[in-house]
């Protein structure tokens, strides 16, 4: 219970300070307006609607007109107001559960996250378990042979997909799968859950493949690591099979870095796939953030930094439950 | 005597190192029969874990072995570790010195007894566990029950290598090897252990080897003792005859580094000077000669070889304590004041005097 009161004010310490930073750049390094009234927020309007500039013929064509729409539209959005007390509006709107509404469109930015957060969650979630199920299995076998053939072919085809741009594997995938052989579909398709995984298929094994080569350059070394232990060596006098030694002995002392990278990388995809959501056309929430930031429109910025934000706590509340589950002499310090 | 238990006949281990070769274990034998103690004394790098791993089959790939090991008429070398499943472990098994490090530290006490009765007993996982119980209770752990459920990091030393003990016993081995099974306890705990050690080989009618750089460990509890140095045997024999006619200097040099109830409180102890040779250059002399009093100069360019004086009595040297031999050459080296391989003499005189 403790853990969890404290895990609690953790996230909202991180939600507040990561918010209130992301709500000071956006207002200050560029002009919300721009999105709503367009360039008419260029002009000093304050001037015109108080009348201190009579031409405005000067001023590229914006009428009086323009003005007073910027001039409703900096009250609607009480862009007038201070900028501490525009965010403590923020987080006010933010507790009863009001994430504010887009500059695009007036759309509510609650609605855009419904949207766009289940889509990059799967992709998520499917990017890890193809990192998963290919690292394991290739890192333990790579342990068992260290430093022989396979295990250096290993080494060398990790660093070669890690090297690789995500963009690059993307695209190459995309023009063999889609383009060539056409097996997968060109754009995200949202019909029915089959087919959304089918068409996330691709972009998953683009985000997997390294994050796979990280975890299997982690594991292969903390593996051939344990398996240099006493205790593996006393498994041996018993007479234990190599199998049973591996999977019951030395997989999960083995676990810790890899588990921890696990965490960093599952959160910084939640909205961090940008780059693979272009390619294969995924309406996601790394897209949306993209979006949102050139057009200066904070209200969308803020809510996928709040989803970002919580998401990091809570995976790391995972990691975290992970080590205790991996090491018993962890639980006894937490 | 009938067939021993175990035979193990000019075994030679050697790794290639980037040097060349080095001789881990240089042309040892021994037998040892069902239900004795065989005590294999000697420094670090005297080859004496690399025996017991080469019987273990715990060796690296690399490491070329020869020579013959039989265990009850049974070629253990010809055996494969994959196939043979149910040798090592059940017959034949090991306890390692550091019971801080031997124990898998995320795995429950009790697991780690049960899985060899799992593996090799086909107990079920109920049974398995009732057994893990009965055996922690014989190496005498309070509350057994309880600890089953305990983590390594839970019991103290001496209650680890009891579990240790346990976990080597779980499927009643007829050969245990004891590799410095005390060397990292506390001074209080080792006798308690090595105690257990005997009392449970005399129940079992088990054979067990045990590893120590300590003869005053092996002195009381084994039956045989081999010395070894640099990867050969310096001095084999019976243990009263070891301890009542003493042949090779090594041997005394290393009861003189132990403490005995019978020297003066506050006697210094003998330190044997310099350390052991470099196993891959041990040059065409006797290993010991450079730290050795009694040295000769034929130490210097011919081995001795292993010669029996008598029956069950082997050293290897050319001047052997208590011979005529030795004394000469011992007398001699006092003479001139340092040995043919140029150790000072005077180094020996700090402790027993009257000796030097």
């Amino acid at each position: 219970m403790i853990v969890l009161a404290r895990r609690l004010a953790q996230l909202v310490a991180v939600v507040l300070a990561v918010t209130f930073l992301a709500f000071t750049a956006m207002n200050t390094l560029g002009d919300p307006l721009f999105n709503v009234v367009g360039f008419v927020a260029a002009v000093d309007c304050d001037a015109v609607v108080a009348g201190e500039i009579e031409d405005i013929s000067s001023q590229g064509g914006t009428t009086l007109g323009d003005c007073v729409v910027v001039a409703e539209a900096r009250e609607e959005f009480h862009l007038n107001e201070p900028l501490p007390i525009r965010y403590g509006r923020w987080v006010g709107d933010l507790i009863r559960g009001d994430f504010g509404t887009s500059f695009k469109n007036r759309i509510p930015v609650s609605t855009v996250l419904a949207d766009r957060l289940p889509k990059s969650l799967l992709l998520m979630g499917m990017a890890e378990v193809f990192a998963v199920a290919l690292s394991v299995p290739w890192a333990i076998a790579a342990a068992y042979r260290a430093n022989r053939a396979m295990d250096r072919a290993s080494t060398i085809g990790a660093f070669g997909m890690l090297a690789l741009p995500n963009f690059a594997l993307g695209v190459i995938l995309f023009y063999f799968f889609v383009v060539k052989w056409q097996i997968f579909p060109s754009r995200f398709e949202d019909d029915n859950l089959a087919l959304r995984l089918k068409s996330l298929v691709l972009p998953a094994l683009t985000l997997g493949m390294p994050l796979a080569a990280t975890y299997f350059r982690l594991l292969r070394t903390d593996l051939i690591t344990t398996l240099q232990e006493d205790f593996v060596v006393m498994a041996k006098a018993k007479g234990l099979s190599n199998r049973w030694i591996m999977f019951r002995h030395a997989l999960r002392p083995s676990l810790f870095s890899m588990v921890t990278v696990f965490g960093l990388n599952t959160a910084a995809l939640i909205g961090g796939a940008l780059i693979v959501e272009q390619v294969f056309s995924i309406p996601g929430l790394g897209r949306a953030l993209v979006e949102a930031s050139i057009r200066d429109d904070y209200p969308v910025v803020l809510g996928a930094t709040v989803v970002i934000a919580t998401g990091f706590v809570i995976i790391n509340f995972a990691v975290d439950l992970a080590y205790s589950y991996l090491d018993p002499r962890v639980r006894r310090e937490s | 005597m009938a067939t021993p238990l175990l035979s193990v006949t000019d075994l030679q281990v050697g790794f290639a190192t980037e040097r060349g070769l080095l001789r881990a274990v240089d042309g040892v034998s021994f037998d040892l029969a069902e239900g004795q103690t065989l005590g294999i004394v000697g420094e670090s790098g005297s080859g004496k874990s690399v025996t017991a791993k080469t019987l273990m089959n715990l060796l690296p790939s690399y490491a070329r072995v020869e020579g013959s090991v039989m265990f009850d008429g049974r070629d253990v070398r010809a055996m494969a570790a994959e196939r043979e499943r149910h040798f090592w472990g059940v017959e034949m098994t090991m306890v390692f010195q550091d019971p801080m490090t031997s124990l898998n530290p995320v795995k429950k006490v009790g697991e780690q007894i049960a899985e060899s009765l799992r593996v090799h007993l086909k107990r079920s996982r109920r049974e398995a566990r009732d057994d893990a119980g009965d055996l922690l209770q014989q190496v005498g752990i309070p509350e057994p029950k309880k600890r089953l459920t305990q983590y390594p990091h839970e019991l103290s030393g001496g209650l680890r290598q009891r579990v240790v003990i346990a976990m080597a016993l779980a499927c009643s081995p007829r050969l245990l090897i004891a590799d410095e099974p005390t060397t990292a306890l506390d001074v209080t705990v080792q006798k308690h252990i090595l105690d257990l050690l005997d009392e449970l080989r005399e129940e079992r009618g088990m054979a067990m080897i045990l590893i120590t750089h300590d003869l005053g460990v092996v002195k009381g509890r084994a039956d045989q003792i081999m010395v070894m140095y640099a990867g050969r045997t310096m001095e084999q024999a019976d243990t009263a005859t070891l301890f009542s006619e003493m042949r090779h200097p090594y041997t005394e040099a290393l009861l003189e580094t132990i403490p005995r109830v019978d020297m003066a409180s506050h006697s210094r102890l003998v330190p044997i000077p310099g350390s052991p040779p470099d196993a891959v250059d041990l040059g065409q002399g006797c290993p010991f000669a450079e730290r050795c009093r009694y040295c000769s100069a034929s130490c210097l360019i011919d081995q001795p070889s292993l010669e029996q004086h008598r029956q069950g009595h082997a050293c290897a040297c050319h001047a052997p304590v208590g011979t005529d031999a030795g004394a000469a050459a011992h007398a001699a080296n006092h003479e001139t004041g340092v040995t043919p391989a140029g150790l000072d003499m005077g180094t020996f005189a700090t402790a027993v005097g009257e000796k030097t």
